[in-house]
């Protein structure tokens, strides 16, 4: 990959004014990156690390490359309305990618890394797909191995082609032939590829977003360039407007960039703001990237974000009786000092000295471990966020936000201001209408709303009410403040044999607020009491585990320790007393193996497929309702 | 629509993280800036510089002998604590140095600055040569050759000192003049303070960078496991020669500095016991490192000083007067068996640990998110 080193110490050009963001946010994704490239050439825009040091890339090479990858597209014979997958953990070559695909009127989708095989051949075939950018070898062996079951992919782009030694397949072609052709590409082609960009309308589909699919096949929803520029990325700019600069506001890419989250934060929300896209190494080591990085802006999945609490309750309590004092008295201190701010008071003055005492003595040290020392905002959406968890980071100053968002609508509601009251959705995004529909289900209209999903019209009319209102199948009420309240989804609740009604996801969430329990299954539907299957967090019990000096050899073993049994036990119990008696997990199973996505025990984005986990469990659901069996046969 | 609420950020400006590299440069910096660090420099280099006018003469000359001890240490510090090949007869390169200086004087009546550069190719020579054994054999088996260098250094000391007495007689003493070094003259115990102080952060300086070079890697290889550093392409004779090549510079300057120093030499003061010292100094200091072999250079002169006065002070000496060398060698042996016992790393290890449980507050060890995803 070409690169350039822009020396950094050069003056940052600075934020766009609101008239141009607005502009910018209407027009088509490849034209508003062209356009943004102009007005700020030499900011970076992304830094990827490789072999230790940070690339850095400006907006001028990124569009240059951007207009070259495309070239290489046309050139390959991909034209206007054909769609191409992009798979691969982040990486500047994927953002080039997608933006090249787009700007020459095709669509771009991303496939998940840890897509099953049979996920891969659905996507491409719903998609149609005929090219496929792989970021290296691995995903050139997940496309083989399809044989052909995917007949319409014509063209194989690899970036990384170190271990591709041996293959023939002719489909075939290095990353760099595109980039770097023997052939330079002409004005001619090159003003083609500006052309298309330009004749875009920012109402056509850009891309597809496959939906994670937890009850039956995923389904790929057309997104449109309004969609994800005004819909995703200007709402975010109107929510935190710190983000738009003036300064560089660095930011991290390390969730799957195939999610709607990560594209709308990392691919197209820099178009509008000062954000400057940070690639580490490798995904997997997310802590290196995050410390060497600094963030301003910090946006996860909230299993990330409970990840890291939990590693930090668990390291403090095995440091020095000092260090757990100090940590102790700090943690009273902040207690009292938010819980007054949640309710709206102004702490007193002396408590307000005492939480600044605490956070530098222990706070400050504690962010900076995980490299969000500076970080002003945190953001936790894509699914709901515990609220111990973001009860937690607001303890330690870590000002963390939970947002809501739908592949579908876009972002649909974040919290606001400085440390909100955990827990709750958020108010509304500026450009979005809600309404409650009589059956209590929340309703979207606005730029964001999605086109259709692809080849589907039956679900497709589904989704929307005749008068164009998207359904998000999520129950909920709109308070006076503007507040969204979430009450459920439409279709999951749970009704026991004695009739009482059940919100799993509340419940679930609830037991998931233990450092020591990482995913929580409840059952509940028509049985007499709920019980929940619950995978250990492998790293926090692990620590835990050790510190006790306990014997075990991998997951499986750990998981048959007594010790652990009655550890997971009573951590139910405590977070039971949260739960009205109804709702209490009366019993639990831990399960014998780490959750997989790739061996398909979750979604892509680890949410549980229920149908599939019951039937793998089932003689653990069994064995906890068999005193229920027992009466039964006892009555027959 | 409404404005939101705008933040009230702690640091709105964007600071660059320290971390984030672009290029190479600050990988291989010989001292990697941090905040923290250069406060440490900085204290450290206000308190080295008032000293003088906080200590008396005294302690201003027994921080002398530390220092000058030091850039010993330093030496030793390389052959055993990075190379790992265990040195004896560390006292033998003191003596060469000692010796060449007082040579050079009455013989040819060089000053110490021409002398000084020329004891250490002497000590580099002897060091040399006492290296080849290393090639060989290991451990406890090189122990023994090395401590049989320093009896033929003796020997030979022994044959040059009585070869002056017959020759030139009572003229014929190795004693030394003040020194010269061209643009002033070390008169007093102060002015040797600075000038020892500035050499000795020279030899600091020098051997730092040798620790990140290719070199100090291919030393640390070798302590590591010969066998596997030579398939990594290091050539482990060359570097086992160097090493004491080196170590023996380092002595021979020493040497030489106390030679001039105490205004005289004699063979007498290199004996083992010297040797063991030295030794000493890099154990209590921490094996193989650089700050250790300074502060074990300082604590080894140091502690029987102490102890001296401390007897001195508590007006015990009309009591322990005959003893007091059995006292010192004793509180110097039980310092030793501790260390070894419980903090093997030495003050190195404790500087080390303190750091450590700073650095890392309020945790015990790094928080890492390794997996946090999938």
């Amino acid at each position: 990959m070409t690169q350039t080193t822009v020396s950094s110490v050069r003056p940052y050009e600075g934020r766009l004014d609101n008239a141009t963001k607005s502009r910018l946010a209407e027009l088509p994704i490849g034209r508003a990156i062209r356009e943004r490239a102009a007005l700020t050439p030499g900011d970076v825009v992304v830094r990827e690390q490789q072999f230790g040091i940070y690339a850095e890339h400006t907006w001028a090479q990124y569009s240059h490359d951007v207009e070259t990858f495309a070239c290489g597209l046309l050139r390959l014979g991909i034209r206007p309305g054909d769609s191409v997958a992009i798979m691969g953990d982040p990486s500047y070559l994927w953002m080039v990618a997608d933006a090249a695909i787009i700007s020459i009127g095709a669509i771009s989708f991303g496939i998940y890394t840890t897509c099953s095989t049979e996920e891969i051949a659905h996507q491409l075939n719903t998609a149609g797909a005929v090219a496929m950018i792989a970021e290296n070898q691995e995903y050139v062996d997940k496309l083989q191995a399809l044989g052909d079951q995917s007949p319409t992919v014509r063209h194989v782009v690899v970036d990384d082609t170190r271990a591709l030694f041996g293959y023939n397949d002719p489909r075939i072609l290095p990353a760099a032939q595109l980039l770097t052709p023997e052939e330079p590409y002409t004005t001619t082609e090159r003003a083609h590829v500006g052309e298309l960009a330009a004749r875009a309308s920012a109402d056509d589909v850009a891309l597809l977003v496959f939906t994670s699919g937890t009850t039956g096949q995923s389904k790929a929803a057309m997104i449109t360039h309004r969609n994800f520029m005004v819909g995703g990325a200007l709402q975010m700019c109107r929510v935190f407007p710190e983000i738009t600069g003036p300064d560089p506001r660095p930011v991290i890419c390390h969730l799957s960039l195939a999610h709607a989250f990560e594209r709308i934060v990392c691919l197209y929300s820099p178009i509008l703001t000062a954000m400057v896209v940070h690639i580490g190494e490798d995904v997997e080591d997310l802590a290196t990237t995050m410390v060497q990085s600094q963030p301003y802006f910090f946006h996860a999945v909230p299993r990330i974000w409970q990840k890291m609490a939990s590693q930090a309750v668990t390291n403090i309590d095995r440091s020095s009786p000092v260090k757990r004092w100090a940590y102790r008295r700090a943690m009273a201190v902040a207690r009292r000092e938010r819980a007054a701010r949640w309710d709206g008071k102004t702490p007193s003055l002396g408590l307000r000295a005492a939480y600044r005492l605490a956070r530098i003595c222990v706070f400050v040290p504690l962010l900076r471990k995980f490299g969000l020392g500076h970080t002003e905002i945190g953001l936790t959406a894509g699914t709901h966020t515990p609220e111990e968890v973001q009860r937690m980071w607001q303890y330690w100053g870590l000002n963390l936000i939970n947002g809501l968002g739908m592949t579908e609508v876009g972002f649909v509601a974040f919290q606001r201001g400085h440390y909100p009251v955990p827990g709750a959705v958020g108010q509304r995004v500026p450009d979005l209408e809600v309404r409650i529909a009589d059956d209590g289900e929340l309703q979207y209209r606005g730029a964001g709303v999605f086109h259709g999903y692809l080849g589907e019209p039956e679900r497709t009319a589904e989704a929307f009410t005749a008068d164009g209102w998207f359904c998000s199948g999520d129950i909920g009420t709109v308070e006076v403040g503007g507040d969204i309240v979430l009450r459920d989804r439409k279709k999951d609740i749970m009704i026991t044999a004695g009739g009482k009604n059940i919100t799993p996801s509340l419940v679930e969430n609830a037991i998931k607020g233990s450092p020591y329990i990482s995913e929580c299954v409840l059952f509940a539907d028509g049985h007499k009491y709920p019980t929940a299957l619950i995978e250990i967090d492998l790293d926090a019990v692990t620590e835990w585990a050790e510190s006790r000096s306990l014997e075990f050899t991998g997951f499986t073993s750990l998981t048959q320790l007594p010790q652990v049994v009655s550890l997971i036990d009573s951590e139910v119990q405590r977070l039971n007393e949260q739960l009205a008696r109804v709702e209490q997990v009366k019993k639990f199973r831990i399960l014998p193996k780490e959750l997989d996505p790739e061996e398909g025990d979750t979604t892509p984005t680890r949410k549980i497929r229920r149908g599939h986990f019951e039937r793998m469990f089932q003689h653990l659901i069994e064995d906890m309702y068999a005193d229920e069996r027992q009466e039964a046969q006892q009555l027959q | 629509m409404q404005s939101p609420p705008v933040l009230r950020g702690r640091s709105r400006r964007w600071r660059r993280s320290p971390y984030l590299r672009t290029d190479y440069r600050r990988e291989l910096a010989l001292f990697p800036y941090s905040g923290p660090r250069l406060a440490v420099i900085a204290v450290t280099v206000l308190l080295v510089a008032a000293y003088p006018f906080l200590a008396d003469a005294y302690w201003l000359g027994v921080i002398n002998l530390a220092v000058i001890a030091a850039i010993g240490a330093l030496g030793l510090q390389i052959v055993t604590g990075m190379a790992g090949q265990l040195s004896l007869g560390h006292a033998a390169f003191l003596a060469v140095g000692g010796f060449f200086a007082a040579g050079l004087y009455l013989h040819l009546g060089l000053p110490l600055w021409i002398a000084g550069p020329a004891a250490m190719l002497a000590g580099a020579t002897v060091g040399a040569i006492a290296g080849l054994p290393a090639l060989r054999i290991r451990g406890f088996y090189l122990g023994i050759t090395t401590l049989a260098v320093q009896y033929v250094i003796i020997a030979i000391g022994l044959k040059y000192q009585g070869y002056l007495q017959t020759s030139f007689g009572t003229s014929g003493s190795l004693s030394l003049p003040i020194p010269d070094l061209g643009l002033f003259t070390l008169t007093s115990t102060m002015d040797w303070y600075y000038f020892l102080v500035v050499l000795t952060g020279v030899v600091i300086l020098a051997v730092t960078n040798l620790k990140r070079s290719a070199l100090g890697r291919s030393l640390l290889a070798v302590r590591q496991r010969e066998l596997a550093a030579e398939a990594l392409g290091v050539n482990v004779a060359r570097v086992k020669i160097t090493a004491f090549a080196l170590s023996g510079a380092l002595g021979g300057l020493a040497g030489a500095l106390s030679a001039y120093y105490y205004r005289g030499v004699g063979i007498e003061d290199f004996d083992l016991l010297l040797s063991v010292e030295y030794l000493a100094m890099i154990i209590v200091g921490g094996l193989g490192s650089i700050l250790g072999a300074v502060l074990g250079a300082v604590f080894v002169i140091a502690t029987p000083l102490l102890v001296g006065q401390l007897i001195a002070v508590l007006g015990l000496e009309g009591v322990l007067s005959q003893h007091l060398r059995a006292i010192e060698l004793a509180v110097f042996a039980l310092t030793m068996i501790g260390f070894l016992l419980f903090e093997p790393d030495g003050l190195a290890g404790v500087w080390q640990r303190l750091k450590t449980y700073v650095t890392r507050w309020p945790f015990k060890y790094t928080a890492m998110s390794t997996q946090a995803k999938r």
